[in-house]
């Protein structure tokens, strides 16, 4: 029987694929595990072997198409079969960057489906089935009835030759435990790209998101192989690129992406590719905040760091400009009742955000304890999805490194972010004309203009910079 | 504890229960004079006499029947059948009799008996004498059965299903009579119902029983090579499936091999992924394996009959399939 032949997910991160080359001709016979063609992935070159014996009855997407995971490339079965009714159904290939939702959504029929916003998210990520159709949500059904609208059953319907693992409508495939696991991290299983069959989302997706978010990976052994697997192909590369190299300079050498790096590599790619940043910058003096932290230290085991009262300063001014603390859902901003501060801190395999939680209600040595807390599980077993999901905002101080003024990319869900550099002795000129020396730090302030204007974020810094430079004014 | 072969272990095993309980009686083609087909009964005919170890003619039904009855009148049969394919004649004697007989008297009436001999493929024995039957007989409420795959579980669940109260089909087979294990020194019961443990692992769980047992256990060796710890149940009663053990392994490792010398259609390794499927689903993080004879008549030539069998290749194969890790996998679809 002929069927579709669809894009797989040949390494774990990708989510689209790009034909290189057919190695097989339209016409021609294969036997299982034979190369079809070869795919470039996020990552590599990657080939694709034949699932089992057929003949290449006709190719859906040539040479340089490029598919995302699911998508029909080519037709396979026996000499001579009839492909009509699978060539009327294959919905032509897209790029992965065209609009998923306008493809074969009931919103593409004549009539206008009013159908709520949540619901037409649930159908613009459903699963298609093998017939190109979308399996409609319950919803999605019920307010389509009224209209006229037939939409194809969730189930298989007997004109599909072969089922494709039936999914809750809004999610991909996914496995049971993938989903449960991701539950339990916290981890939307939506934007995880799936390395299993069909792009099924399976626990080592799941588990290298998760690793990725919470810091220093613990992969079983299972998890390993698959990763060393799909590495493989970029070793080879890297050592053909060594073999090639003359010369006295070091060869290339590729490193291929642990989980961490690549989820860090996604999250921030995709912050700063859709939320439209703007950055407003304030000096502010730093006396005062410094004698009250050496005042509050005074006598103290252990002093209270100053990331801590940035951290409260930062609270009290949202506390005045609560739309600081929001974020963007696409069709609603939600703006959060608890500020949940996040701070950026370095690690040696990459960046983690710890967040402390309310930090409007608790005072700098609670926050700073919970902080320093948070920061040592990071460096040990690392951080549990609740110690470093869901920041309201976010403060990146790179001070201490020297560095006098940076922009920082928001932490989604966040709309703002802090960058802090370093207090510098300054020459100031003051009112009366003379010049004396202030110890001043760059504020630059990130914000997503979706959520926050230019003058409502030039308030809100206005605000921290007061508190920062006279941190008593918080108490009116 | 002392080496010995299974079929040295059934022996012992019979010897001590007739030793034990002089209604125990064993009845079966060649089982006497012949000192039995695979010498499972070598011995016994000179110690207990003609009485209690009965040379039958070849009429699997007639003798059948008669351990039947002699169950019902109170006597401790186990019958001997030379293969399981030659059970099937006596298939009503088993289904339509004993596996009835406590149900349809209330309660009044038993059946303590034991059905036993080879059964599954050996090596070339062509269609007929190369079946696996466990599913036959498993399918029967009323019926226990049991399917040893170690020496010491061969000697104790017979202990345990001759002193059963109700009929058991023991399922052995013609390679494994060969093989070695420890048995204990000490007179030994194993429980029928309870499976073992017989490798430990956190990656995967394989499920196998009898002579596939030790193809799972290469499988599990050959995956350790890469890595990937298997763990390796034996299931060792196919009737009451020892479920919780089985689930319990599934939900810590998320995966499943069941691996069956029986057919795949409504067998007991189909049976047992469906029952993984329902009750770890939310910890599953891949459809359950299968690996089982191929659905086909055993071909007699070698090489096919091998290609049939479901040996350690298929396993691993199986067990990457489930770890995501076999190349084209993902192409099945």
């Amino acid at each position: 029987m002929a069927e579709k032949l669809f894009m797989m997910a040949l390494s774990p991160t990708m989510s689209e694929g790009t034909i290189a080359r057919w190695r097989v001709a339209e016409g021609e016979a294969f036997t299982a595990g034979q190369l079809l063609c070869e795919v470039e992935t996020d990552k590599a070159s990657m080939d694709y072997e034949a699932p089992k014996d057929a003949r290449l009855l006709k190719i859906l997407l040539p040479q340089g198409g490029r598919a995302a995971i699911g998508d029909p490339i080519a037709i396979v079965g026996a000499e001579g079969e009839n492909i009509d009714a699978l060539l009327a159904s294959a919905d032509a290939p897209r790029a992965a960057a065209a609009p998923v939702a306008a493809a074969a959504t009931p919103a593409d029929a004549p009539v206008a489906v009013p159908a709520p916003p949540a619901a037409a998210r649930a159908s613009a990520v459903a699963p298609r089935t093998e017939d190109g159709s979308r399996n409609a949500s319950p919803e999605a059904a019920e307010a389509a009835t009224p209209n006229g609208i037939r939409l194809a059953p969730a189930g298989r319907s007997p004109e599909e030759p072969s089922g494709r693992p039936l999914q809750a409508p809004g999610l991909p495939p996914s496995s049971p435990l993938a989903r449960d696991r991701a539950r339990g991290l916290g981890v939307d299983i939506r934007g995880i790209p799936g390395s299993g069959p069909g792009g099924r989302v399976v626990l080592r997706d799941v588990e290298a998101a998760g690793a990725a978010m919470a810091g220093p990976a613990t992969a079983g052994p299972a998890a390993g192989g698959a990763a060393a697997r799909s590495s493989a192909g970029e070793r080879a590369a890297g050592e053909q690129a060594a073999g090639r190299a003359a010369g006295s300079a070091p060869a290339d050498r590729r490193i291929p992406l642990s989980g961490k790096r690549a989820v860090i590599a996604r999250r921030l790619s995709e912050s700063f590719f859709a939320a439209p940043h703007y950055y407003l910058k304030r000096r502010v003096a730093m006396e005062r905040l410094l004698e009250l932290r050496a005042s509050l230290n005074r006598g103290r085991e252990r002093p209270v760091s100053l990331n801590a009262f940035i951290v409260k300063l930062c609270a009290e001014a949202i506390a005045r400009h609560p739309y600081v603390n929001s974020s963007w859902e696409g069709d609603s901003i939600l703006e959060r009742g608890s500020v949940d501060v996040a701070l950026a801190v370095a690690l040696p395999d990459g960046l983690v955000t710890p967040v402390v939680r309310d930090c409007g209600s608790k005072g700098v040595g609670r926050i700073d304890e919970e902080l320093s807390a948070l920061i040592d599980k990071a460096k040990g077993r690392g951080l549990a999805p609740e110690d470093y999901e869901g920041a309201s905002f976010t403060i990146s101080n790179l001070g201490s490194y020297g560095v006098e003024e940076f922009t920082a990319i928001i932490n989604p869900p966040g709309s703002a972010i802090l960058a802090v550099g370093a207090a510098l002795r300054t020459p100031v000129a003051l009112e009366d004309g003379s010049v004396a020396v202030r110890r001043l730090a760059a504020l630059t302030l990130g914000c997503d203009h979706r959520v926050i204007d230019g003058a409502a974020g030039a308030e809100f810094l206005a605000t921290l910079a007061r508190f920062v430079e006279e941190p008593a004014l918080t108490l009116a | 504890m002392a080496i010995m072969t299974i079929r040295e272990a059934l022996g012992r095993a019979l010897d001590e229960e007739m030793a034990r309980d002089d209604r125990v009686f064993l009845m079966g083609e060649e089982v006497g004079e012949y000192d039995g087909a695979y010498k499972v009964s070598k011995g016994l005919l000179a110690k207990y006499g003609s009485e209690r170890v009965r040379d039958t003619p070849i009429a699997e039904l007639g003798f059948t029947g008669v351990g039947v009855g002699a169950a019902l009148a109170g006597l401790r049969p186990v019958v001997e059948w030379m293969t399981h394919n030659f059970a099937l004649l006596a298939l009503d004697q088993v289904v339509n009799e004993a596996a009835k007989m406590r149900y349809m008297s209330g309660g009044l009436l038993s059946a303590p008996i034991v059905f036993r001999g080879p059964s599954g493929p050996a090596e070339q024995l062509g269609a007929q004498h190369s079946q696996s039957f466990a599913s036959y007989w498993a399918h029967v409420p009323g019926l226990k059965v049991v399917a040893p795959g170690t020496a010491a579980d061969a000697y104790g669940l017979l202990k345990s299903a001759i002193r059963d109260a109700d009929p058991v089909v023991f399922l052995e087979s013609e390679l494994m009579y060969g093989w070695k294990g420890e048995v204990p020194d000490e007179e030994t019961l194993v429980p029928i119902g309870l499976s073992r443990l017989a490798r430990p692992g956190r990656d995967l769980t394989i499920a196998a029983y009898s002579k596939a047992l030790k193809e799972a256990l290469d499988a599990a060796d050959r995956l350790a090579e890469r890595g990937i710890e298997a763990e390796v149940i034996d299931l060792r009663t196919l009737r009451p499936l020892d479920e919780e053990a089985i689930h319990r392994s599934v939900r810590r490792t998320g995966r499943c091999v069941v691996v069956d010398e029986s057919w795949p259609v409504a067998s007991v390794g189909s049976h047992l992924a469906y029952l993984v499927s329902r009750e770890c689903f939310d910890r599953l993080d891949a459809p359950v394996e299968l690996v089982s004879l191929e659905d086909v008549p055993m071909p007699y030539n070698r090489s096919l009959e091998l290609a049939a069998e479901p040996g350690a290749d298929k396993i691993v194969a199986a067990a990457l399939r489930a770890l995501y890790l076999e190349p084209g996998a993902a192409a099945r679809e």
